[in-house]
């Protein structure tokens, strides 16, 4: 019986997969690889176009294989910003300027080359902080937003919601601020920017002060 | 036969029987205390299991005149509600005044002034009138204790009448008494002393003429004297038995027969002499004398008094009190009783056995009390006593009547003689310690065992509670006074406030209203200045309604269900009495029921009644006081019961696979459970299908199964029906595609961008079962509104499901909002969206998520959350 099921499974796969129907021409291919020219695999890949356009859409998205290709298609003929990131091995995502320090890859795809190649260079990989944010009086996990923040360009930020015991990344050699926040508690702010070497890991457990409740 | 000589032959009967006065405890049968379990109360009460019908009370004879006040007296019984009711006056020309309703409190107490009230229609409370009464009520069960007092302080004279119910209880009794009915009713006189009359007052209920002849009889049941009435529709008639003035005879009989059938007539007499301010009532038996064989009594006189009064009653110095007990046998065989004498010295209980009485048919006795107690009973003795008779006699064969006379006859103590039986609790209808009255208790415990008790007092906003044991055999007796005066808390800190003087009362077993208890109660409000006293009506507390739980009943096959037995009590109280009943099956191939237990259990489908009776339980009877030697004595227990019907169907316990995931396609759905028979048909949600069926009894297999991808994902019924009964149904999952949850929310600036946010949050689709919905083809169904900044709207992007987009192989995807660029003016400007995120492959699109915000030049809110701030991983996102 359970083998009937499995299979009722991938069929419904096929059937989902199946809706797809009149495929855009263009499509960006390509490999990715690390700081040291080694293919990356299970990277993700993103693209965006350069149109201008404020958006409310699904990133575009493909994976890379063992050799670190990588293929999105169904591409309408534009210029497009190329991004890669493996945050498990601490490549962050680079569509944000924050960790790509505005030093990112563009392709075209046109209707006479749909076809686009690139090689994507990543890393360093970044550093990572990580540790546990809880209250300070009651001694309980808290869900927290982490701001940080080029110490050297404050305008270019990034924030992330994340859980308690959470896990963020740091561009490599980059002086940052941190600044975390959740509602009910006083903001708070490590003393000093932090600089961390690639891949260098700085444990960080936050107490967080309730703010005091209205009379 | 002469008064001499009858009274020289009822004295020889006894010095025939001369017995030695003794203490009978140890050569009697042992009397054990009840013991029975007592039903649990329930939490949650249903008004109630019997709808509310339209009810009444009638009886009670009201006079007024220059002298005469009367009033009615209503205690509602229920403890929990109040009830509203209407009470009208019937006049004794039938004339019919409805006076405006009363609403009495929960065990509260109303007292209505007929004077008043037809002073206010109208008519002089000083004029002479008379006639009966009748409330009107819509509830269940009968929930009022009602009389009418009627009282001369002028001349000391005091008569009480009760009302009784028309209807009978909502109870399916397993043995109910047919009565048949008579126009014949038997009633009783005598003479406290040679002045002392007589009257007969015949209300007739119906619509029609009613005649009826009131014959007085001698002692032997000889015929004296006879008037004949005619009674107008709804009037009443009253007949002056004046010939007993003149009549040398000092007891005897009264016998009405009549046109009508009892049930149409009221009759209440009296016996007084205003010269001396005595006054007592002349009663009747309630209902017909049944022909069956006699039946065992227990009958009790409680608190006769004699001797000098009790210094603590505060009557005038030198007030002496005799015993009187009279007895009229009003069946066509001989009765023979065996009267024991109850006392107490200090804290022990005596008795001693006096000698039989017997009784021929029709014949009445006065028994000589003095003589009898000062050759039985304790020497020198200034008190109170029982007098309880025991043998055998057709319910319906006595007619009774006791009391104490003080040496005026002025002071008339009249003493209800009740039955003694095993039964609930007693409601005492009032209790009154204000202007002079005070209300004296009489308990007496005829068992062997000691037996503990809770006697309340329930008064305007609360009640008082004052614990009782009784050692065995044990009389005490105590004035309400008594209990107001003390001023002590009673266990949950309640005290009678001092200026309450008036409420009703309950007698109980400690463990609870329900508890069986034999006890024996009198209970009379009395008036040393007005010389007057009132006995008090005692309700019979009880069950007063029954049903079987639930009814409908359904059950599976296999499976089991607890029946509950439900009875509610006449104080409105609702007891569980599934587990003292005795349950059974109409059909035990369908449905067994555990005899004890009262736990169903479906066989097979089908139809069946399950029944419960009960053990004797005490019933819930309102006017009791009214006839205390109806069946087996005091209060009665009944056997009862209640059906419920229902159904057993078959039962689905399992489904495989389960889930089945939607867009299956010629796969295999077995159904596991019980009692699908040989044929059954199986019910299958919107959008399932099968080709071919194969079952047994316990399995059901649908070859062919498809889940169309219009079905609903989550929770499908499926139902299968054998034998005509379908199954409950039972939850089928459908899985596949159902919600959004938050994996990552991340805002900054986008790569090319100096001051545009951009905000990616990363979403898995997740299955109804929790697993990630891979590769879903996904879109959005989106709506921008609002746009506010200075530049054109350039229109935006999105990707509804032409765009044939798919969550990764982990079932996820990141939705970016943005701007999209810089230079977007004023700061804060943008728009507003509204983005449903949907499954594409679903033949509705089903909406996984919806999201709600604005992108603006320096900040995003999606759902209310506004950038910096992030929705927390984990997050599902509403629909």
């Amino acid at each position: 019986m359970r083998t009937m099921h499995l299979a009722a499974v991938a069929l419904i796969l096929i059937m989902l997969c199946a809706a797809a129907a009149a495929e855009r021409p263009g499509s960006v291919r390509g490999t990715v690889v690390d700081e040291n020219g080694a293919p990356l695999a299970a990277a993700q890949v993103s693209v965006d176009e350069l149109d201008g356009l404020p958006r409310v859409s699904p990133v575009l998205t493909a994976e890379t294989d063992k050799k670190g290709h990588f293929s999105i298609a169904n591409l309408e003929p534009g210029n497009y910003k190329v991004f890669a990131k493996k945050e498990s091995m601490g490549y962050p995502d680079t569509s944000f300027a924050f960790y790509s320090g505005q030093v990112f890859t563009t392709v075209s795809v046109t209707n006479a080359a749909p076809e686009a190649d690139t090689l994507l260079k990543i890393g360093p990989p970044a550093g990572v902080i990580k540790g546990r944010v809880q209250d300070a009086v009651a001694g309980v996990p808290v869900n927290a937003t982490f701001v940080l923040r080029r110490t050297l360009d404050p305008d270019n930020w990034i924030s992330t919601s994340q859980r308690a015991d959470y896990r963020v990344l740091i561009p490599p050699l980059v002086e940052v601020s941190v600044e975390v926040s959740a509602t009910g508690y006083k903001p708070w702010q490590h003393g000093s920017p932090i600089r961390l070497r690639p891949q260098e890991e700085m444990k960080l457990d936050i107490q967080l002060e309730p703010e005091p409740k209205p009379e | 036969m002469s008064l001499r000589t009858a009274r020289q032959s009822a004295q020889l009967a006894l010095a025939s029987t001369v017995l030695l006065a003794t203490n009978l405890a140890a050569q009697q049968p042992k009397v054990l205390a009840p013991h029975k379990p007592i039903a649990p109360k329930v939490a949650k009460t249903v008004k109630w299991l019997t709808p509310s019908t339209p009810r009444t009370m009638v009886g009670g004879l009201w006079k007024i005149d220059a002298n005469y006040k009367s009033s009615i007296y209503l205690k509602n019984i229920v403890e929990t509600d109040p009830v509203t009711v209407t009470p009208i006056l019937y006049l004794s020309n039938g004339n019919k005044y409805t006076l405006p309703d009363v609403t009495v409190e929960p065990a509260g107490v109303a007292i209505i002034s007929i004077n008043d009230a037809l002073q206010k229609k109208g008519i002089s409370s000083w004029g002479t009138l008379s006639g009966y009464v009748e409330i009107q009520y819509s509830w269940p069960w009968d929930p009022f204790c009602a009389s009418v007092r009627s009282v001369d302080t002028a001349h000391s004279l005091i008569f009480t009448y009760y009302l009784r119910p028309t209807s009978p209880l909502p109870l399916h009794l397993v043995h109910p008494v047919a009565k048949t009915p008579t126009h014949l009713m038997e009633g009783m006189w005598w003479k406290q002393e040679s002045n002392v009359t007589g009257f007969v007052a015949l209300a007739n209920l119906s619509a029609q003429l009613a005649q009826a002849t009131v014959q007085v009889t001698d002692q032997l049941g000889t015929p004296l004297a006879e008037h004949n009435v005619t009674i107008s529709p709804h009037g009443m008639k009253t007949v002056n038995l004046r010939e007993l003035a003149a009549l040398t005879n000092t007891q005897g009989g009264v016998r009405i027969v009549s046109s009508e059938t009892t049930d149409n007539l009221v009759v209440n007499g009296g016996l007084e002499d205003e010269t001396v301010g005595y006054s007592a009532t002349l009663p009747f038996s309630a209902d017909p004398v049944e022909e069956t064989n006699p039946k065992p009594i227990n009958i009790a006189e409680l608190g006769l008094m004699t001797g000098a009064a009790d210094p603590m009653m505060f009557f005038p110095a030198g007030t002496t009190f005799t015993p009187y007990s009279v007895l009229r046998n009003v069946s066509s065989t001989p009765v023979l009783l065996t009267p024991t004498l109850w006392w107490m010295e200090g804290a022990a209980a005596n008795s001693a056995q006096l000698p039989k009485v017997s009784l021929p048919p029709y014949q009445t006795q006065s028994l000589d009390m003095k003589s009898l107690l000062s050759r039985y009973g304790p020497k020198n003795f200034n008190g109170s006593f029982n007098l309880v008779f025991e043998g055998e006699a057709k319910p319906g064969a006595l007619v009774m009547s006791s009391g104490s006379v003080d040496q005026t006859n002025n002071y008339v103590f009249e003493v209800v003689p009740r039955g003694v039986a095993e039964g609930g609790g007693r409601s005492l209808q009032y209790w009154s310690t204000g202007n002079g009255d005070d209300t004296m208790i009489t308990l007496w415990n005829p068992a062997d065992e000691a037996q503990d008790l809770v006697f309340t007092l329930f008064f305007t906003g609360g009640h008082y509670a004052v614990p009782l044991h009784l050692e065995p055999r044990a009389t005490r007796g105590f004035n309400v006074s008594e209990i107001v005066q003390g001023q002590v808390p009673d266990a949950e800190g309640n005290l009678i406030p001092v200026l309450v003087h008036e409420g009703s009362a309950k007698i109980s077993g400690s463990l609870g209203e329900n508890q069986h208890i034999l006890i024996a109660v009198g209970a009379g409000v009395y008036n040393v200045r007005k010389a007057t006293c009132g006995d008090i009506c005692n309700t019979c507390d009880g069950y007063t309604e029954a049903s079987a739980l639930a009814s409908p009943f359904a059950v599976g096959v296999s499976k089991t269900y607890s029946m509950s037995l439900m009875a509610t009590y006449n104080t409105g109280g609702q007891y569980n009495l599934a587990g003292s009943a005795t349950w059974s099956s109409s059909k035990t191939s369908v449905a067994t029921v555990g005899k004890t237990t009262g736990v169903a259990t479906g066989v097979a489908p089908g139809a069946a009644t399950l029944s419960a009776t009960t053990g004797q339980e005490p019933i819930g009877l309102g006017y009791y006081c009214y006839d205390p030697t109806q069946g087996n004595g005091d209060c009665p227990e009944e056997e009862f019961g209640g059906d419920s019907g229902g159904t057993v169907a078959p039962t689905i316990s399992s489904f495989d696979p389960d889930p089945i995931m939607i867009g299956a396609t010629n796969t295999t759905l077995t159904i596991n459970g019980a009692g699908f028979g040989t044929a059954p048909t199986v019910s299958l949600p919107a959008g399932i299908t099968s080709t071919g069926q194969g079952s047994t009894n316990t399995q059901i297999i649908l070859t062919g199964a498809n889940v169309a991808l219009s079905t609903t994902v989550g929770s499908n019924n499926v139902k299968v029906t054998a034998d005509g009964e379908p199954s409950a149904p039972s939850a089928l999952t459908v899985d596949g595609p159902y919600h959004m949850v938050v994996q990552s929310d991340v805002t900054g600036l986008c790569s090319g961008c100096k001051t545009t946010p951009m905000r990616t949050v990363t979403y898995q689709v997740q299955n109804f079962s929790g697993t990630p919905a891979n590769q879903t083809w996904m879109g959005e169904n989106i709506s921008v509104t609002g746009w506010s900044c200075t530049q054109s709207n350039p229109g935006f992007k999105s990707a509804p499901c032409s765009n044939n987009f798919n969550t990764n192989a982990a079932g996820i995807f990141s939705d970016q909002w943005s701007l999209g660029a810089d230079g977007y003016t004023p700061t804060g400007c943008g728009d507003n969206v509204t983005d449903h995120w949907q499954w594409c492959a679903h033949s509705s699109a089903q909406t996984l998520g919806t999201l709600t915000g604005y992108g603006h030049t320096n900040a995003v809110s999606i759902n209310g959350v506004v950038s910096p701030n992030g929705m927390t991983p984990g997050t599902v996102v509403p629909f």
